[in-house]
């Protein structure tokens, strides 16, 4: 194999080698060549872990995976999720290729093929997309293998191909996004689409759960009737017959997938390496609006603040992307809700709902306080931190609300009494998990958002905490017992104890007293 | 151009009291064991377009932030006209315009919302704000992107947004650290004409440059600052004077008075 530098397979190395200490800084809260060191004997040492959890989980699956016919409804089910999955990374990948440019325009400036270049980065986005699932299928494919199922190496080409598959979709949506709606607004498109199908996945795990008995039995039905004809009569099934290690479904698949992935390769390369000069400079979303149109100011501090976090939101397609995704994963519960109607269904998934609108607070409140982007700004303005705050404050509730709205009515379908009581609990999980994060604020760019929780175990640690806590006590409130009290109590001393470790940090370091704009700002000018 | 620029302040001549517009008491500032800035002394006069010069790792930025309210002197004391920035840090905000080296902007607002947000959080009344705005993104040649988000700006372009965000509620002390680095000779030219034309209205400037012919053409008067100290002080005249013969730019100046001052550091350890 030809590793000299330029030669095709080096530079696969090097895009891999990049992928994977971003990937080792974001699971590291010090990132550096010891943090990678670190992730690669944790993963190793997860990997392990994942096979002997796996050991269990292969006997158990064993039936519907190749126990006939019979079984191909769940695979089914579990390689579309997997094969969207991989989609909305390889569509992610693409977007960061194209757009973060990162190295880009050094290799493009090289002596070198485009097309090479383009394979090479192709190449890598489809590894990176592999990679993403394998650690969690391949472990049963190897347990399942060694326990006398040869058939489960099935897994690996048909992964592969899976992998290739996604990559040459996902680099035709992006690039043919590029073309139709311009570079401006293709990232802000794509990075939607690959949330969407991200999301969709979850839902198509959810598929089995939501969807009436009488249509889960006709699919069950369609399936094992398809299964039971010739493997390549259905290309729909083909992934799920490769998975199930018939052979020829395997070569078939596998000869679509490189066919599909050189074709993506070599006759969009060119209009890829147009598309990416073409993102030079432009900006990262967003578009110009008509220059004649009159502009109002309405100037207020509330409303200007808060105003000014609503738009960075919206605005932020990959923050946007992600909040969309806790909106999809509501809907399958709000569904469960809608159909069930029963009161056992509603307390199951009402700490559920108080769980979300903890997190997705958390994640608000650290896009607002610690990805600031002007902190110096808001710190020199003469008004009070504690005011900004609360204004801040203030503007994560209303995007909070509008995620988990949805469900708080499938509640109240059901029992009043629980809907207001989830609606209690969960303005209490939000302002709690929001107020840590206020008073702890830890500075990071907005779109580190997915990494933040590296920047401080034990704050994540806690704000998983406050939230589990209030899950739980929302369960006891329900059962009406007076346990309830514990949870809370729990709550309460962690947040007191976190409030006045602020009063002690915050105090003596700033000129601006308790701000965590200032906070922030010390931080900065101390990196 | 700027010279008809219609940027009357609002404060009047009144307001400019006798007080220095900064006056810096024996202001010490450390980060761990490095000392940032030593025991400082500095008045700068209502009015005056004030230059800070030195090294990299001077303390110029440190001493700027401080005066800004950013950061917490370990000791000494701050006052602008007249006001304990300590002691009342947002009366002190209120006239104070503070533009570091990288614009702290938001790249996902265009320079016509930046410009509301601003003067939302100085409550400047929103037609003033809005008047002014309008003055500002003409004068600095923004009308045509001012509906555009920032992201997709040059370095040029955003000081600019920058500069006019910090312009809009007129402030009577403005101060830039670096405010010409990184950009053109065109934007350049307007960022000086419409800082020279604040100075005619009265506001005081200090600003940090490593651009020596800045301070020397802009500057009523020069701080030479080295290892947190300031160092030598005044017009370009007495600082040449200070400095002696054959230094006939205020690149000599500076030279020769940093080797003087180093010589000095030598001789007393």
């Amino acid at each position: 194999m030809n590793q000299a530098p330029g030669s095709f397979l080096w530079l696969v190395a090097h895009d891999v080698r990049l992928n994977w200490r971003r990937f080792a800084d974001m699971m590291s809260d010090q990132p550096g060549s010891k943090a990678t060191r670190r992730i690669s004997i944790l993963l190793a040492c997860g990997v392990l872990v994942l096979h002997l959890v796996a050991w269990p989980v292969v006997l158990l699956i064993e039936p519907y995976v190749h126990g006939g016919e019979r079984s191909a409804a769940p695979l089914a089910i579990a390689t579309l999720c997997i094969f969207t999955w991989m989609i909305a990374q390889g569509l992610f990948a693409t977007t960061r290729t194209l757009f973060d440019r990162g190295d880009l325009d050094l290799l493009l400036g090289a002596p070198l093929p485009a097309a090479r270049i383009l394979a090479a980065k192709a190449t890598a986005i489809a590894a990176s997309t592999l990679g993403s699932i394998t650690l969690l299928v391949l472990p049963l494919a190897n347990m399942g293998a060694l326990l006398g199922t040869q058939i489960w190496l099935a897994a690996y080409p048909t992964l592969i191909a899976l992998a290739l598959v996604a990559t040459a979709l996902g680099l035709g949506l992006s690039i043919g996004l590029f073309f139709l709606v311009g570079p401006r607004r293709a990232r802000t498109f794509t990075q939607m689409t690959g949330a969407l199908i991200a999301g969709g996945s979850v839902l198509g795990a959810q598929v089995v759960v939501v969807l009436p008995e009488t249509v889960r039995d006709s699919l069950a039905q369609w399936l094992a009737s398809t299964a039971a004809g010739t493997s390549l009569h259905h290309i729909a099934l083909l992934p799920v017959h490769a998975m199930q290690g018939h052979p020829r479904a395997v070569w078939v698949l596998l000869m679509i997938a490189v066919l599909l992935f050189a074709f993506a390769v070599n006759v969009l390369a060119n209009r890829f390496a147009a598309a990416t000069l073409a993102a030079t400079g432009a900006p990262s979303g967003g578009w110009a609006r008509d220059s004649n149109r009159g502009h109002r100011f309405r100037v207020g501090l509330e409303h200007n603040v808060r105003r000014k976090e609503w738009r960075l939101l919206a605005r932020d397609p990959s923050l946007f992307a992600q909040l969309g995704l806790q909106i999809i994963y509501t809907i399958p519960i709000a569904v469960v809700l809608l159909r069930s109607e029963a009161l056992p269904t509603a307390l199951a998934l009402a700490p559920t709902i108080v769980v979300i609108a903890a997190q997705v607070s958390a994640s608000l409140s650290w896009i607002m306080v610690s990805g600031e982007d002007a902190p110096e700004l808001m710190a020199t303005a003469p008004v009070t931190a504690m005011e900004v705050d609360r204004i801040k404050l203030g503007a994560v509730g209303l995007p909070v609300f509008v995620i988990i709205g949805l469900p708080l009515v499938g509640l109240a379908f059901i029992s009043w009494r629980v809907a207001m009581l989830t609606t209690l609990f969960t303005v209490a999980g939000a302002a709690s998990t929001a107020l840590l994060n206020f008073w702890h604020p830890m500075p990071g760019n907005r779109r580190g958002m997915l990494r933040r929780h590296s920047q401080s175990k034990l704050i994540a640690l806690i704000e998983h905490a406050l939230a589990i806590c209030w899950a739980i006590a929302i369960v006891l409130t329900l059962a009406e017992s007076f346990i309830a009290l514990l949870p809370i109590a729990i709550v309460a001393s962690i947040l007191g104890t976190m409030r006045s470790r602020h009063r002690r940090l915050a105090a003596p370091a700033t000129a601006v007293r308790s701000s965590a704009g200032a906070a922030i700002t010390e931080a900065r000018a101390r990196i | 151009m700027t010279a008809d620029l219609n940027l009357v302040p609002d404060w009047s001549a009144d307001d400019v009291t006798a007080a220095d517009a900064v006056q810096l008491r024996a202001v010490q500032r450390t980060f761990g064991a490095a000392v940032a800035v030593e025991r400082m002394d500095l008045a700068v006069r209502p009015g005056e377009f004030y230059a800070l010069l030195g090294p990299n790792g001077a303390g110029k930025t440190t001493t700027l932030r401080m005066i800004a309210g950013l950061l917490r002197p370990d000791s000494g004391t701050i006052r602008i006209f007249g006001i304990d920035t300590l002691e009342d840090p947002l009366a002190a905000k209120r006239i104070t315009a503070w533009l570091p080296d990288e614009p702290m902007l938001y790249d996902k607002l265009s320079p016509l919302e930046y410009l509301e947000l601003v003067a939302g959080l100085w409550g400047v009344p929103a037609a003033l704000a809005e008047r002014r705005a309008g003055e500002l993104i003409e004068v600095l040649d923004l009308g045509p992107h001012r509906h555009q988000r920032c992201e997709g700006f040059s370095r040029g372009m955003k000081q600019k947004v920058a500069l006019a965000g910090a312009l809009i509620h007129d402030p009577m002390l403005i101060m830039l650290d670096e405010p010409l680095t990184g950009i053109d000779v065109a934007i350049a030219r307007q960022v000086k004409d419409l800082l020279t034309a604040r100075v005619r209205a009265g506001a005081t400037i200090i600003l940090t440059t490593h651009i020596l012919e800045v301070a020397e053409r802009l500057a009523d008067r020069i701080g030479i600052v080295h290892r947190g100290r300031l160092t030598a002080e005044g017009t370009l005249a007495e600082l040449k004077a200070a400095a002696g013969r054959g230094s006939s730019t205020l690149e000599d100046v500076f030279l020769t008075l940093m080797r003087s001052d180093a010589d000095t550091e030598l001789m007393a350890s």
